[in-house]
């Protein structure tokens, strides 16, 4: 039997429909994480019109220097795992595996990055709440949206590395072959992980810095 | 694979330049942004990092994501997160920011 016809699974009648449904799928389930996102970024647009100068403030606290590491490293991320799911296209099977842990590893090194910049953010108390820091009140909403959305986001990351973890073992293992399709969403959702946070980094980190 | 197949594939070096150049493109973009970020823009401040980043969105989907390459019934399905989107933010700047 060849590798093509052990990838199909049921109910799919041939393996381009079966592509095109879990293509289909992955691009639904990222519809609800836009308006999932969408949400803190209105909330966000909202708060910011109403305290413009409060979060102008605010936003010079945020560290540029970790939101450029940080960026760099998962726009690098992206790239390998489009090599990854292009390479499972045409079959380079080592090389699809060498750009998924490179694509795990960056991830990992992006999440190491945040924990350095929390470390440095609660060093310098900058979490709302009593004892804040900064004179005005308004600065913490801009610092509430700050952790929640960075928060949020690498809780997305996080899960697309086991994910990313999972699927390479499985790959290693021949459990789910080249051709199937999880690859392509897999990636999809790696990509969106990286556009919100190419969203995130000017509102946080851009703005305000003059 | 067959024979044929393997002669049609493009080469391991060909995935990595097609891949690197939107790479290096996208990096160029938030260089831009980021040296934006040190200029006075005033009022234009927000637009002008949100474009820069729109542009970087667009390169992302566009070719990271092969979003041109998708059949219709997916970008609708794509399209169908923009639109809602688009209609949450036009209902609550209709209010927020319409007050007197």
């Amino acid at each position: 039997m060849s590798e093509a016809s052990t990838a199909l699974r049921e109910p799919w009648p041939d393996l381009a429909r079966q592509r095109e449904g879990v293509t289909f799928g992955i691009w639904i389930f990222l519809a609800t994480e836009v308006l999932f996102f969408g949400g803190l970024f209105l909330g966000y647009s909202v708060y910011r019109t109403l305290y413009t100068e409060a979060f102008r403030e605010a936003a010079k606290e945020t560290e540029i220097f970790f939101g450029s590491i940080n960026t760099v490293v998962l726009l690098t991320s992206s790239m390998t795992m489009t090599v990854a799911v292009r390479a499972a296209d045409h079959g380079y099977r080592r090389l699809t595996l060498i750009c998924l842990w490179v694509t795990l590893l960056l991830g990992l090194g992006f999440l190491t990055g945040k924990g350095f910049e929390y470390n440095d953010d609660l060093t310098k108390g900058l979490f709302p709440g009593p004892g804040f820091p900064l004179p005005q009140p308004q600065e913490q909403i801009f610092w509430a949206f700050y952790w929640v959305m960075t928060g949020v986001h690498a809780i997305h990351l996080s899960v697309g590395i086991g994910v990313v973890a999972v699927v390479a073992v499985q790959l290693q293992r021949t459990v789910i072959k080249l051709e199937s399709g999880t690859l392509t969403a897999v990636g999809l959702y790696w990509h969106f992980v990286d556009l919100i946070w190419i969203t995130l980094v000017p509102l946080i980190y851009l703005v305000d810095r003059p | 694979m067959s024979e044929q197949q393997s002669q049609q594939r493009p080469s391991r070096l060909k995935l990595w330049r097609d891949a690197g150049l939107i790479w290096f493109g996208l990096w160029s973009l938030f260089a831009v942004n980021v040296f934006l970020a040190y200029v006075p823009l005033g009022g234009a401040n927000v637009p002008v990092h949100m474009s820069v980043a729109f542009l970087m969105m667009v390169l992302l989907v566009g070719f990271f994501m092969d979003f041109k390459e998708h059949p219709a019934l997916l970008r609708f399905a794509a399209f169908a997160g923009v639109f809602w989107l688009i209609f949450m933010f036009v209902l609550t700047a209709s209010d927020y920011f319409t007050r007197q």
